[in-house]
């Protein structure tokens, strides 16, 4: 059995050389200047450099596996946007009796770059990232313990679910539940599995509560460390750096 | 070192009390032995010792429970830590998910509690050594054995420096290897004269280790004694309870017997005596 998360230890300079804190304020200013940010190359922009960092990271093959997991999303999106946004006027193409329209388009092409944005965003946080050293970095700067178990835990919650399905998918299998077929079919199948998840992930949050709770976790104390991981050189500057650029986005972005 | 008085406990929204009355101590560095059938409340009353009862159950708990001198209902979950340390079924479910190595794991109960860099190290030092982990220290704690998690898992408790160990169903998981190993790790406690409370329902394994069994069934505690005087009583087949082997072979041998054998030792030695006065 491993750890359930995805993260692999790799000798970059973003696995190795930047602090959890710092990523974890690169995420959050990514997700806000995501929003902020107003126009199309600027999200552009924005979306070459969080691809950048992932390539540079050399998880660039397994963050676009990740966010071609979203297409569904994003087609979904532009079919809806280009066919009904209350804002279409100009038709930009007509496939028998469907009229796609140019507004509905582009607003889709924003959204789009917003979702595709926070995952790589995401992904540079999650797969570079030891969610055990976030937790310790995270009240070191002054979160509440719980504050940072919770970004931990966040960061394994999906590989934690993927692992509990599958093994409770083998278990209804075992027991002749099929896992192919028609949609109807499928869908049983899918409510076989989710129920157990459910529960089972229940029972999980309530143990791992306990196994905390056992250890002092809420011991009204200042926690100390048994391992000190120093801080590179060079990241509060990186830091305010990130900062500053998202409030000067935010300020533009509210000022025009 | 244990003191339960009357105590009666009830879960939210439920009408059925899970523990009812029970009333008994434990002394400084014994090892009490808790047996009973599924649904007898077992774990129900490790979870009480812990304080987790009612404080993170909550539910309708009367009674007093008195551990190393503390009032467990009276006290909070973060202090009681301090002088109980639970250990459950599953080893994986006790590991906090927050550290990379077994060292880290073990102490992440002394980094919540603000005990200095110096005493963490030496406490970490203490307890591998204790338990055989010494060269496990750097390994990912999710990459071991059931029996060497169940280890880290007693490790990362007994580092706290716990008057009182309770341990709940710890090898339920485990193969016969990792079994072993446990039990090694609880006899290592009580040369170490921890004070221990252990839920298991391998009876012979646990014979072995406790110098008294404390039986319940639906939530009353229906004996308190020596595991040969326990397993002696007549209405000891009607618990729901597995009897140890032995004591069965020795109760078919001689029926008349006011008392049987638990373990393996103490049979070959009724047996030398029995041949001896069959013979004369």
């Amino acid at each position: 059995m491993t750890s359930v998360t995805l993260y692999r230890p790799r000798a970059t300079f973003v696995h190795q050389g930047v602090d959890p804190f710092t990523k974890l304020v690169y995420l959050l200013c990514s997700i806000v200047m995501a929003f902020a940010i107003p126009t199309f190359w600027g999200a552009a922009g924005m979306l070459v450099l969080n691809l950048g960092v992932l390539a540079w990271a050399r998880e660039l093959k397994r963050s676009l596996q990740t966010i071609l997991g979203s297409l569904l999303l994003l087609v979904t999106i532009f079919v809806i946007q280009g066919l009904f946004n209350p804002a279409n006027r100009t038709l930009l193409f007509t496939l028998g009796p469907v009229h796609v329209y140019q507004e509905g388009i582009l607003f889709a092409l924003t959204i789009s770059f917003r979702v595709v944005n926070i995952i790589a965003a995401s992904c540079v946080f999650v797969m570079t990232t030891s969610p055990a050293r976030v937790m310790d970095a995270c009240v070191r700067y002054g979160l509440p313990p719980k504050a940072g178990y919770v970004v931990t835990s966040i960061m394994q919650i999906i590989p934690t679910m993927l692992t509990s399905v599958a093994r409770i998918r083998e278990a209804q299998q075992s027991r002749g539940m099929s896992m192919s077929g028609n949609v109807l079919q499928r869908f049983r199948s899918f409510l076989a599995v989710f129920g157990p998840m459910v529960l089972s992930s229940l029972i999980s949050i309530q143990d791992r509560a306990i196994a905390l709770e056992v250890r002092g976790f809420s011991a009204r104390t200042k926690r100390t460390f048994y391992v000190d991981h120093p801080v590179p050189r060079g990241m509060v500057l990186l830091r305010a750096l990130l900062l500053l650029v998202t409030i000067a986005v935010v300020v533009w972005r509210l000022a025009s | 070192m244990i003191r339960v008085r009357g105590l009666t406990y009830t879960y939210p929204n439920s009408d059925k009390q899970v523990l009812k009355n029970i009333t008994l101590e434990v002394e400084r560095g014994e090892t009490l032995g808790i047996v009973g059938p599924n649904g007898a409340g077992k774990s129900t009353f490790c979870h009480a010792l812990m304080g987790l009862v009612p404080h993170f159950y909550h539910g309708t708990i009367s009674g007093e429970v008195i551990v190393n001198g503390v009032s467990v209902v009276q006290s909070h979950m973060g202090e009681m830590c301090r002088h109980v340390g639970l250990v459950f079924q599953e080893p994986i479910h006790q590991f906090s998910g927050a550290k990379l190595t077994v060292e880290e794991e073990i102490a992440f109960g002394l980094e919540n509690l603000g005990v200095d860099s110096a005493t963490m190290q030496e406490r970490v030092d203490w307890v591998t050594a204790l338990l055989g982990l010494a060269d496990l220290r750097r390994r990912n704690p999710y990459e071991l054995s059931g029996g060497q998690m169940q280890r880290v898992a007693i490790a990362s408790v007994l580092v706290l420096k716990p008057q009182v160990l309770v341990l709940d169903e710890p090898t339920s998981q485990l193969d016969p290897a990792g079994t072993a190993e446990v039990f090694a790790a609880i006899e290592a406690l009580r040369a170490e004269g921890v004070t221990t409370v252990i839920v298991e329902h391998k009876v012979e394994l646990l014979v072995e280790h406790c110098s008294r069994i404390a039986v319940l069934v639906d939530g009353e505690l229906k004996a308190l004694d020596t595991p040969s005087r326990v397993f002696s009583r007549a209405d000891a087949e009607h618990w729901g309870v597995e009897i140890p082997r032995y004591s069965r072979a020795y109760r078919a041998l001689d029926p008349a017997s006011e008392s049987v054998p638990t373990t393996l030792h103490e049979t070959v030695e009724r047996l030398r005596d029995y041949e001896l006065s069959h013979r004369g």
